[in-house]
């Protein structure tokens, strides 16, 4: 079914829509060790989407092998609809952000920038033209004389990205290239990557390990463990509905119980061993009397001194309350002796004191359930 | 049809490649030292077990087992070697060791002057100890006229003056092996000790000089395999009861043409060397032999190999005791502030007397060399330049100046080709048996010089090549690669590959990456190579004693002719001459590495 949007596609596997990158079961081992197991993705075009995961999550091996730095033990990689598993990677058409940038240091800015362009053989003028749009479009068209050891960490972050996007590659992977940069700059940076994502709509495989970079930056958060994908959706998807127990300790603070199905229907309903139950949000994976976990975010938790309404409520003992400027985190030891946290926003007064009793209530819509934990 | 393109590039380490296409950069180095190193060695050691008419026969060896002047010249030869080797490690100890302490800054200044006499030609050097220890040297003319003697005392052609022009010779040797070693010793170690309450001598003896004992030993073998081989000294300091079994089998070949004979005793040697260098290798490990080879893939070492380690560290441990036991009597006797002051004054003056001996004899071939007399005399009578002008207005001097020059452009060239793609191979390939090749490409710098020359003249008398450039050419070749591999593969190995991965991201091709990211960036480590490749060749005078065959001269050629018949200005002249260019080129090298990156 060709769309008959981009007629260069038509090799694409499968024939589906137009796709930017297809990972097709790829793997990657290394002897007896996998560093990546059989992975399938997608990335459309225009699209940022994040690898994010812990370090030996096979989030850097997949992008090599997209990169054409690492092949792969199994699998095809498709690139603008060619497939370019075996291609070198000065034949793919990608651009790549290194962690330390990479910038060439006996070149100057303006030649880092002009090695591609010389590379595809451009003639002078265009390579002129182009090297100062993209140092206009990073807003440092004065450093273009200098050598990259004259600029700051900022500067050269900009330029390796100037020197990325000036070809227009088909994708650009960045491999943590915020890592190196302090604080402050590296949220100034996502800003500016972010935005050259949006004006040039380039698209971006983007990889870390942090989740708050994920989160603030991505389309798509693609989130690996253990050499393989663990969950793939929106910033949303993954924080409101996390499939599995790694996805949802993993992005944020959770509190994570173990239950048994009561009932699923219209709405779960679960119990815990004290044999209270709860209501919870339906998921077709479970079946009732199945045991698994279930998880609420402690801003969802409310901490009363009274009952309140019926609904999702357990009774405890307020063991301790830390004050973490604009929120409050509150511990509660619930009687059945599992502990809860909450997450408030600080208030001037009104939070209860250290062993006083109290209720933490949430709404079904907030308990997302889980696979129980591998025994 | 990209394969070969590819191999260079580093993405390609993962890239699926058969393992032939894979070494295809070592291949050059290969087929050269197959050819002109391997196979000639071989073919000298086949020689030593064939009659001429081409029988299986032992009847070199039973030769030299049984005729008492090679026994004798085999232990004349090892007492030399042994004396020669504690004399050095002794000298080098103290210079080693203010150097690693030094910091980085001053350590750099100061290397210099360790530099300069390493490269140093030998017989410029020994040329200067002729002038200084001779029956009317410098030295007796100043004992006479201080008056401490009435007489000349005999300081040359006995074993006095081989050793001293041994020493001299090896002396940098040492300091250049231990100082890697003693460079990785962690300072904080010391302060560490100092902290938990060890003093000064005991911080010394207790730690730092237990951690230091690897490079000490690979100071030793490298001192010793090299003293094996000599000619260059024992042959102008020493008299006929320090002749050295080089020296014999240069006899045997240039006079006596006896090449079985010369393969026997050249396979003594060559076994001698290498039943040390095993030795070695079981006790210490070959990796604390070079700073660079250091890095190269560390081999699991053998069942023999651990109980070695571990032998050698219990010998180790046991020095240490012994030297912190002599060390602790001493604290008894010594306040500690005292010590600290006196330690720091005696390894001043040890550093300084050491320098000032290697130093030395350059300083009295300069003036030496712009006498107007007729004669070498120190100090010079008047100032002249005439032995220059002899110098320049000799057709033969001129044309060795010449020969020298084109030799060691053309085989610096050549090992720096060979050199550096093997370099390339053994940093960034996953390479099966990569310490056997490492071993292969660093051999020449281990088999005696005399072996490789004999065997290419034996090749060379077959292929018409002796007293051409060619062999010439090629014979330095193979001497020199070993430095440049070691020079580029240091290069290399600080190198970061993520700049040849960007160029390719960028749409570089492997041949381009190569080009214009990678050479660029190393340019000045590989002329550096070269330089160290030039002055091998430029210094070399055992192959070219053989393979010139009087038809082409070189200059240490033609200074060793001329030394063995007399001593005169314009060798001081010549000397002079090598000196300059060859400090002007070593500072030009120095300078050049330290810029890389």
């Amino acid at each position: 079914m060709a769309t008959g949007k981009s007629p260069e596609n038509k090799t694409s596997p499968e024939n589906k829509s137009p796709k930017k990158l297809s990972i097709v079961e790829v793997s990657k081992r290394y002897g007896d060790v996998a560093a990546l197991d059989s992975t399938d993705l997608d990335m459309a075009e225009g699209e940022f989407l994040t690898l994010l995961g812990p370090s030996g999550s096979g989030k850097t091996t997949l992008l090599s092998i997209v990169a054409g730095l690492t092949s792969p033990t199994t699998g095809e990689v498709w690139i603008d609809g060619r497939c370019s598993t075996r291609l070198p990677p000065f034949k793919r058409e990608i651009g790549m952000v290194f962690q330390n940038y990479a910038l060439f240091p006996h070149l100057t800015v303006f030649e880092n920038i002009a090695f591609p362009l010389h590379m595809r053989r451009l003639p002078a003028v265009e390579v002129e033209r182009e090297v100062r749009r993209v140092l206009d479009v990073i807003k440092l068209p004065q450093v273009a004389d200098r050598f990259p050891r004259e600029l700051s960490g900022g500067q050269q972050q900009r330029i390796a990205l100037a020197r990325c996007i000036v070809y227009s590659p088909s994708i650009v992977l960045m491999d943590e290239p915020l890592g190196a940069l302090d604080k402050n700059l590296r949220d100034h940076m996502q800003m500016e990557i972010k935005r050259l994502h949006t004006e040039i709509g380039i698209t971006v495989l983007y990889v870390t390990h942090d989740q708050e970079e994920a989160l603030a930056m991505s389309d798509r958060i693609c989130l690996m463990n253990n050499a393989r994908i663990e969950q793939v959706g929106t910033p949303d998807d993954l924080y409101f509905r996390p499939r599995s127990i790694f996805a949802a300790s993993f992005l944020g603070e959770s509190n994570i119980l173990d239950g048994v199905v009561q009932a699923m229907g219209e709405k779960a309903v679960i119990s815990d061993q004290a044999g209270a139950t709860f209501e919870a949000r339906p998921d077709a994976r479970f079946k009732t009397k199945e045991r698994l976990c279930w998880m609420v975010r402690p801003e969802s938790l409310r901490v009363t001194r009274d009952a309140g309404p019926p609904g999702n409520t357990l009774r405890g003992r307020l063991q301790d309350v830390v004050f973490a400027g604009g929120v409050t985190k509150i511990h509660v030891r619930t009687d059945q002796g599992g502990m809860l946290v909450a997450k408030q926003l600080t208030t001037a007064n009104g939070v209860p004191h250290q062993g006083e009793e109290v209720f933490v209530s949430w709404s079904g819509e907030d308990t997302v359930l889980l696979p129980a934990a591998a025994p | 049809m990209t394969g070969e393109a590819t191999t260079l590039h580093p993405a390609a380490l993962s890239r699926p490649l058969s393992p032939l296409l894979a070494l295809w950069p070592l291949l050059p180095i290969a087929l050269f030292l197959g050819a002109f190193f391997v196979y000639p060695v071989l073919q000298l050691l086949t020689l030593s077990v064939r009659t001429p008419a081409g029988e299986m026969t032992a009847q070199n060896y039973l030769r030299i087992v049984s005729d008492p002047i090679y026994a004798n010249v085999l232990a004349i030869t090892f007492k030399i070697a042994f004396w020669t080797t504690l004399v050095s490690i002794l000298g080098a100890y103290p210079v080693a060791y203010l150097l690693a302490t030094a910091s980085a800054k001053r350590r750099n200044s100061l290397m210099i002057w360790v530099l300069v006499p390493f490269w140093t030609s030998f017989l410029v050097r020994t040329f200067a100890w002729m002038i200084l220890l001779g029956r009317n040297g410098a030295i007796n003319r100043m004992l006479i006229s201080l008056g401490i003697t009435d007489a000349p005392v005999a300081l040359i052609y006995n074993l006095t003056g081989t050793l001293i022009g041994m020493s001299h010779a090896m002396i940098p040797l040492a300091i250049m092996t231990m100082l890697p070693v003693m460079q990785t010793i962690d300072p904080n170690l010391a302060r560490a000790a100092d902290t938990l309450g060890a003093r000064r001598g005991q911080t010394f003896w207790r730690i730092y000089f237990p951690q230091s004992m690897p490079g000490v030993s690979a100071a030793c073998i490298m001192v010793f395999i090299t003293s094996l081989g000599f000619f260059i000294t024992p042959a102008l300091l020493g008299g006929a009861r320090e002749t050295m079994i080089t020296q014999v089998i240069i006899t045997q070949v240039q006079e006596l043409l006896n090449w079985g004979f010369a393969g026997a005793l050249a396979v003594f040697l060559l076994a001698a060397a290498l039943l040390v260098f095993a030795l070695y290798d079981r006790v210490v490990g070959m990796a604390t032999l070079a700073g660079a080879s250091a890095s190269v893939g560390r081999a699991r070492p053998s069942m023999l190999g651990r109980v070695g380690a571990r032998l050698g560290g219990a010998i180790l441990g046991a020095l240490g005791n012994l030297c912190a036991a002599v060390a602790e009597r001493w604290e008894r006797a010594m306040p500690g502030s005292a010590q600290g002051v006196l330690g720091k004054a005696a390894l001043r003056l040890a550093f300084g007397f050491v320098i000032g001996f290697l130093i030395l004899p350059a300083l009295f071939v300069i003036p030496a060399s712009f006498t107007a007399g007729a004669a070498v005399e120190f100090p010079p009578r008047g100032f002249s330049l005439r032995w220059y002008q002899t110098y320049l207005s000799s057709p033969d001097w001129i044309s060795a100046t010449y020969n020298s020059f084109a030799i060691a452009t053309m085989s610096g060239l050549v090992a720096l080709l060979i050199g550096t793609m093997a370099a390339f191979a053994l940093t960034r390939r996953r390479i099966p048996g990569k310490t056997a090749v490492l071993a292969l490409v660093l051999s020449p710098l281990i088999v005696p010089r005399v072996v490789i020359a004999v065997a290419l003249f034996y090749l060379y008398s077959r292929l018409e090549l002796v007293g051409t450039i060619t062999g010439l050419v090629i014979g330095h070749a193979v001497l020199a690669v070993p430095y440049v591999v070691i020079t580029v593969m240091a290069v290399l190995s600080t190198y970061d590959q993520r700049y040849d991965q960007a160029a390719s991201t960028l749409g570089a091709s492997p041949l381009r990456t190569l080009w214009r990211i990678t050479l660029p960036q190393i340019r000045p480590g590989l002329i550096a190579a070269f330089l160290f490749a030039f002055i091998t060749s430029f210094d070399e005078l055992t192959i070219a004693l053989f393979v010139t065959g009087g038809a082409v001269s070189t200059l240490p050629r033609q200074m060793w002719s001329d030394m063995l018949l007399q001593i005169n200005p314009t060798l001081a002249a010549v000397a002079t001459i090598l000196l300059v260019v060859m400090t002007l080129l070593l500072f030009a090298g120095e300078y050049l590495r330290r810029r890389s990156p």
